[in-house]
């Protein structure tokens, strides 16, 4: 039976071959935009995510609360570290200054621990980080960021060159990777170990600490537990925040923008099923006399519903089925304009061929009941 | 006395304020040939759609083959009519989708035949009505005279006791025609029931049993039956 319905729409789509074309165009693009919505906000989504890790979404930042009186000290790091052995804890102070390379430039100073490259994840294009070693030996070591190295040196590749810092030159082992959106106005970076800030600026106060979790879960309680050691344990008061809020908010923003155009490319769904539903109707009608032939031949009501079912099955499908690589290119072109990364998710393409088939059954239920139920004797005296 | 094969009683139907059938009786017994006629707008198409169980009577009972079909459900009555009844009609009715292997095919589809012996019966009904050669051609490309046989072999390919005709020579030309009746004649001696509806006096005159709708009721052919 399966056969017969199908070898008779097949030939019917050849013979009314506008009219098919027209129908499943409209639902081919109504999958297309449910792909496409789909596969951008995943694509999106996960661009947020990179660049809030980017950020920072997994550290906390704890700075010493001065109205209180409060001043960190590396043995504080040093405690938390102690208490929070499966968090990355880290050290740091920065400042503004004028190095010395080849050329000199107002830099950014970042007195830090070796750590500082796991904790904030500095990835390296050339050399390496100073090791703890070198930090506790006071090794007269730099690392310099690209934007760093061009206005020092003219070059990014300046390993095993020399900067001065305060009169003092430390060699360049390692040159970091800049930010990629960075703007034409961004300040280098000059990273040196931590144990140079007392002989350079003549102070023992950290700036900040940053502690690293595990996962971002971990950073509300992770966060809290740091910050009752350091009140508690070592009676600083102190400031801590984090970017979860900020995080979740952002998610927030992403799935309801997403939500709100996979709204409107449910709309496109709909009005390709009514499309669907509107030709099934003109052909139930045009072949009413087919449908009386059929009664008077044997059919049951069963097999003229299934029979007009499946050809609003069809419709869909075959909509569906043009729809899923047509959605694949619009997602790519539309990732690839957004800048970012190209994603079509497995269920984007599931999602798009099951809402074909839910709107072919949904829509094509009407006109077949329609034919199901039709008098026959009645059907027999059509003109059509 | 055997159980008539067609039993109608005081058979009525309306449409609108047109009273089509007035107390209408017919008996058919097995393996009878009768021809109606009637004047157009007489009511014979309605009469054979009663007949071939495809709308039912306003009033009164019908028979068919003992089971009472004015009292069955929907889904009875196709059963029935696909067990009982086969169907010629003026303009061949044939779906135009569909060759002639396949339009005699589909009967035996709706029924749920197996392919094999699908393929087997189809193959003899065509071969009986001359068109063996015909299967792959599609009604357009067959003559008046082959598709009304066609159509013939798809009333037959389900094996049915009774087969209505209604015009089935109406858009044949005489040649065509007396092809068609010959293949008519040629059933009611196998034994088929054939119940015809023509306008056509002198093919009706040639019937063994003829009867005239007229007023709602059917008369004459030298069987009176109201």
């Amino acid at each position: 039976m399966l056969t017969l319905y199908w070898q008779g729409i097949l030939r019917r789509f050849a013979r009314q071959r506008l009219r098919s074309a027209l129908t499943n165009l409209g639902m081919m693009i109504a999958v297309a935009a449910v792909m496409t919505v789909l596969s951008i906000g995943e694509g999106a989504a996960q661009r947020v995510e990179t660049e809030l890790n980017t950020m920072g979404v997994q550290r906390i930042w704890i700075t010493a609360d001065r109205e209180e009186g409060g001043a960190l000290r590396l043995q504080d790091a040093a405690l938390l570290q102690r208490c929070m052995p499966d968090e990355k804890v880290t050290a740091l102070i920065r400042r503004s200054g004028t190095v010395t390379g080849r050329y000199s430039d107002d830099v950014t100073v970042t007195f830090c621990q070796a750590n500082l490259k796991e904790v904030e994840e500095i990835g390296l294009r050339y050399g390496r980080f100073f090791s703890s070693g070198e930090e506790d030996g006071r090794a007269a070591c730099a690392i310099v960021d690209e934007t760093a190295a061009r206005a020092l040196w003219g070059r990014e590749q300046c390993l095993a060159k020399e900067v001065k810092v305060g009169g003092i030159s430390f060699r360049v082992v390692g040159v970091a990777a800049s930010p990629e959106n960075e703007n034409a106005h961004a300040v280098g970076n000059v990273y040196i170990p931590i144990s140079w800030y007392d002989t350079l600026e003549g102070g023992q106060t950290l700036d900040e600490i940053e502690v690293r979790t595990e996962s971002r879960e971990n950073v509300l309680a992770a966060q809290q537990h740091a910050v009752r050691i350091l009140e508690k344990g070592a009676r600083v008061p102190v400031i801590a925040s984090n970017l979860v809020e900020e995080a979740e908010a952002a998610h927030a923003i992403v799935e309801t923008v997403r939500n709100l155009v996979l709204c409107v490319a449910a709309v496109s769904l709909l009005v390709g099923g009514i499309g669907i539903m509107n030709v099934m109707f003109i052909t139930v009608r045009e072949r009413q006399r087919e449908i009386g032939i059929r009664y008077a031949i044997g059919a049951t009501e069963r097999q003229v519903f299934w029979q007009f079912l499946w050809e609003a099955l069809a419709y869909s499908l075959l909509g569906g089925a043009l729809g899923v690589p047509t959605g694949m290119l619009a997602s790519y072109w539309g990732c690839h304009l957004s800048g970012i990364a190209v994603v079509i998710p497995a269920y984007a393409v599931a999602a798009g061929l099951i809402f074909a088939l839910g709107t072919g059954i949904l829509f094509g239920v009407l006109p077949a009941l329609k034919a199901s139920r039709m008098d026959p004797s009645q059907a027999l005296r059509t003109d059509f | 006395m055997s159980m008539p094969l067609i039993d109608m009683r005081d058979i009525r139907k309306q449409y609108g304020r047109c009273q089509v059938l007035q107390d209408l009786s017919l008996q058919v017994e097995k393996g009878e040939f009768l021809a109606i006629t009637g004047a157009s707008g007489a009511g014979k198409s309605t009469l054979l759609h009663i007949l071939g169980c495809l709308e039912p009577p306003e009033h009164g009972d019908y028979y068919l083959m003992g089971h009472n079909v004015s009292s069955m459900k929907r889904g009875e009555v196709a059963r029935l009519r696909m067990a009982m009844l086969g169907f010629v009609f003026q303009s061949f009715h044939l779906i135009s989708d569909m060759t002639a292997w396949e339009n005699v095919e589909l009967p035996l589809i709706y029924r749920g035949m197996r392919p094999g012996p699908r393929r087997t019966r189809v193959a003899e009904a065509l071969e009986r009505l001359g068109l063996a050669e015909k299967g792959e051609n599609f009604p357009g490309q067959l003559s008046g005279g082959q598709a009304q046989r066609v159509a013939i072999a798809r009333a037959l390919v389900t094996r049915p006791p009774i087969l209505l005709a209604d015009e089935p020579t109406g858009n044949l030309d005489g040649a065509a025609t007396a092809e068609v009746m010959r293949t008519l004649y040629g059933l009611y001696e196998e034994g088929v029931t054939v119940l015809m509806i023509t306008h056509d006096n002198r093919l009706a005159q040639r019937s063994p049993r003829w009867l005239r709708l007229m007023e709602g009721k059917l008369v004459e052919g030298g069987d009176p039956v109201c």
